[in-house]
């Protein structure tokens, strides 16, 4: 199956992008050269992938297995998290114009790919979809839910790049630290892209995670909420950003305070995403 | 209002207490996530002791979802967030209607974005200009004269996306109002049946209390495909439901995702299983006679008519109770009998002396139905549809103004002073102002080059 060599060959890619970016972080944005390649090679790895989805969906279509969506498992929805994660950072470095970001952001995506095509627990055969996956809404919900998920994501990768800052900065006394974290873009303009990114990812989150996910409850199950951990714990998460968001807008909270509402927010998508799944189980536990 | 009552609203009007109520919330959903929810006490007193157990009791930490307490909270939070809104819309209102053509010139030295120049007309001329360029450039202008003599010019857009979070907000009471319509005036029931059986009841969830259907519905057909490693396509559950106050029975092929809606009612395709019962066929290849049975495995058939009897003596069934082969015996009283191993759903020709037979079985499955009535998901589903509009304002949709202020100096001069904000996106609106000052630039209705003040042109907004 060409699929599994497109999305191993992206894995490499996206490694040797987080490597790229932590060199530009390391020796400076000065290296245009550097740049672009870091750029490139995101890219390209990005495009990999984009294969490698679309080639798994095609062969699906060919075994001739029903309905089929490519994140219909966890392997494939992994795998389709470090897809959007990607995508997103490159529309930040485009917006943003700046590449030190990407130190925190694509060893994240390398990761989520890394434990998708390495982890021994995973099954990455193409199988049937058991028939209460088998609608339109799989494609609804998984994809929006995923673009909240990569924002968070990457909220995340800008709050550990502010905290280590601000820490710089606080012990050289230098207001945009020095060395390395002197490369990132301002503080408050990474405090800004936290936010930006939180709402992002909150739009998407609510609407896609909570909402299309409840619709479809109510289609496949007869019940648009019943209390599942799936279910409580994506309003858990939805309760964390919300304070995120609140305390901000209303409180002038800012730095660091949100910065560690955007990490803790994050692992709470982390246990959304996989510790329900595998440590606490419910309705929703195939995907 | 009485002190009494103002504190009462005060109380739930309060910042304070939605930042205390979200993380509250937060934290205490997880407990019932933890704790399996819903089983009966001896469940809990094996898995966690007696103590840990009677503990859970008390604090219904069992059924936690609904118990007192965490209602308590989520009316808190609705009543909170509902009173908090009602509390800070007025302001808003006058926000969005605001009569910003009153705004004096000094309010405007102290905008983020600023931009003075020179017009090259009297100030009569000049105020039609500025108004036709502004309203080519997107933003239709009003305009008033001052009593200075100076004129102020005016546009907005999206002034009503200042209402956006609490459209947000409007949402979530109506998402409450709309689950409580489905607990009051709504029911969750299931029934298990097996295929060929008709039934006009289904049993309450919890309560396991009959519900009268007021029709009848029969599983005429249960119908499974499978994938070819076995695994299961779909299944299919075909209805024949006769209601009096129908002409005509109904049928409809009940599947998973594809409910069928009927008297208010949604019935779900949800679980099926199969049973310890086989439908046979037997027919006599010659004359076509056939012999119908639904027996369990064990229990011999007669057909004295064709003087045969026949029996599944003996299933080979996997964990789920599907039968994958089946040993039959066929035979004539008293003869040696034809003992063989087949197939579910699988036609088989058995040779005896006299004639030959064509032998079918067929498992039995029970399906399992899920019915709710609930007149309350509209109300949700509208609560979302609001929630939807109010994020996509939210994040979409930002409130510009631009106020332009026109005024002739000492000496006879003209001069024009642009100004403008954002309430959100500024990065993207310092790139819209420039725009629009050098579009008049480019008009020439603005001499380049003059400068007023020390610190002329446009002010740069937050740098990246």
């Amino acid at each position: 199956m060409e699929s599994f060599m497109f999305l191993n060959l992206a894995t490499f890619a996206y490694l040797a992008s987080a490597m790229l970016y932590i060199a530009i972080l390391i020796y400076g944005s000065k290296n245009k050269t550097l740049g672009l390649t870091a750029t490139l090679v995101t890219a390209s790895g990005l495009l990999l992938s984009t294969a490698g989805i679309v080639l798994r969906w095609i062969e699906a279509v060919r075994m001739d297995i029903g309905f089929y969506a490519p994140f219909s498992n966890f392997y494939e929805s992994l795998i389709f998290f470090a897809w959007c994660v990607v995508l997103a950072y490159l529309v930040l470095e485009y917006m943003y114009k700046n590449q030190a970001i990407g130190a925190f952001v694509m060893p994240l995506a390398f990761l989520i790919q890394a434990f998708a095509e390495y982890w021994p627990q995973w099954n990455q055969d193409i199988r049937p979809l058991i028939p209460a996956l088998q609608s339109n809404w799989l494609i609804a919900h998984v994809i929006a839910s995923f673009v909240g998920y990569a924002a968070f994501a990457i909220a995340f990768g800008l709050a550990i790049a502010y905290l280590l800052k601000a820490r710089n900065s606080e012990k050289s006394g230098e207001a945009e630290g020095t060395g390395i974290y002197a490369a990132l873009p301002s503080l408050k303009i990474v405090d800004s892209l936290i936010y930006k990114t939180v709402l992002f990812g909150f739009f998407w989150f609510t609407i896609g995670a909570i909402f299309m996910g409840a619709i479809w409850a109510n289609q496949a199950w007869g019940t648009y909420w019943s209390w599942d951990p799936k279910e409580t714990w994506s309003l858990i998460v939805w309760f964390i950003y919300a304070f995120l968001l609140h305390v901000r807008l209303t409180r002038d909270w800012r730095g660091k305070r949100i910065a560690w509402l955007a990490i803790l927010g994050f692992f709470g998508v982390i246990f959304l995403y996989y510790g329900v799944n595998f440590w606490l189980g419910g309705l929703h536990s195939y995907v | 209002m009485t002190k009494k009552q103002n504190d009462v609203w005060s109380f739930f009007a309060s910042m304070k207490l939605a930042l205390w109520i979200i993380p509250i919330l937060a934290v205490t959903s997880i407990i019932g996530t933890v704790i399996p929810q819903g089983h009966q006490l001896d469940y809990y007193i094996q898995s966690y002791g007696p103590e840990l157990a009677r503990l859970f009791y008390v604090l219904d930490f069992t059924s936690m979802y609904d118990s007192w307490w965490y209602i308590t909270l989520l009316i808190i939070f609705s009543v909170n967030l509902t009173v908090c809104s009602i509390d800070r819309v007025p302001t808003v209102w006058r926000m969005v209607r605001l009569d910003n053509l009153n705004t004096t010139p000094e309010r405007l030295q102290k905008m983020p974005l600023k931009a003075e120049v020179e017009v090259d007309a009297p100030l009569p001329a000049a105020s039609v200009k500025v108004g036709k360029l502004l309203a080519a450039a997107g933003w239709r202008s009003a305009s008033r004269a001052r009593e200075d003599g100076s004129i102020m010019f005016f546009s907005q857009k999206g002034a009503w996306s200042r209402l956006g979070p609490y459209v947000i907000h409007s949402g979530i009471p109506i998402i409450m109002l709309g689950a409580i319509v489905g607990n009051v005036f709504g029911f969750k029931a299931s029934i298990f049946f097996p295929e060929g059986e008709t039934v006009s009841h289904v049993f309450e969830r919890g309560t396991r209390l009959p519900i009268p259907l007021g029709f009848s519905m029969q599983a005429s057909n249960f119908e499974i495909t499978r994938h070819p490693n076995g695994m299961v396509r779909e299944y299919t559950t075909d209805l024949r439901i006769v209601d009096p106050l129908l002409s005509e029975p109904l049928y409809f092929s009940l599947m998973v995702n594809y409910p069928l809606k009927h008297r208010g009612m949604t019935f779900y395709q949800a679980s099926y299983e199969p049973m310890d019962e086989f439908m046979i066929s037997v027919r006599n290849k010659e004359t076509g006679r056939t012999r119908h049975a639904l027996v369990p495995s064990g229990r011999q058939v007669n057909w004295p008519e064709e003087n045969v009897l026949f029996e599944i003596t003996n299933t080979l069934t996997d964990h789920a109770g599907r039968a994958h082969k089946l040993e039959i015996l066929f035979s004539e009283p008293g003869a040696i009998p034809s003992v063989f191993v087949m197939q579910d759903e699988q036609s088989v020709a058995v040779q005896r002396p006299e004639n030959t037979y064509v032998f079918f079985v067929r498992q039995r499955y029970a399906t399992g139905i899920q019915v709710a009535k609930d007149p309350g998901v509209w109300i949700v589903y509208a609560g979302f549809a609001l929630m939807t509009l109010g994020l996509y304002v939210v994040f979409m949709v930002t409130h510009r103004r631009i106020w332009a202020h026109l005024r002739q100096d000492a000496q006879g001069r003209t001069w024009l002073m642009l100004c403008g904000g954002s309430n959100r996106n500024k990065e993207t609106f310092d790139q819209r102002f420039t725009k629009l000052t050098d579009y008049l630039r480019q008009n020439q209705i603005i001499k380049s080059g003059a400068k007023p003040d020390a610190k002329p042109g446009v002010k740069p907004g937050t740098k990246r």
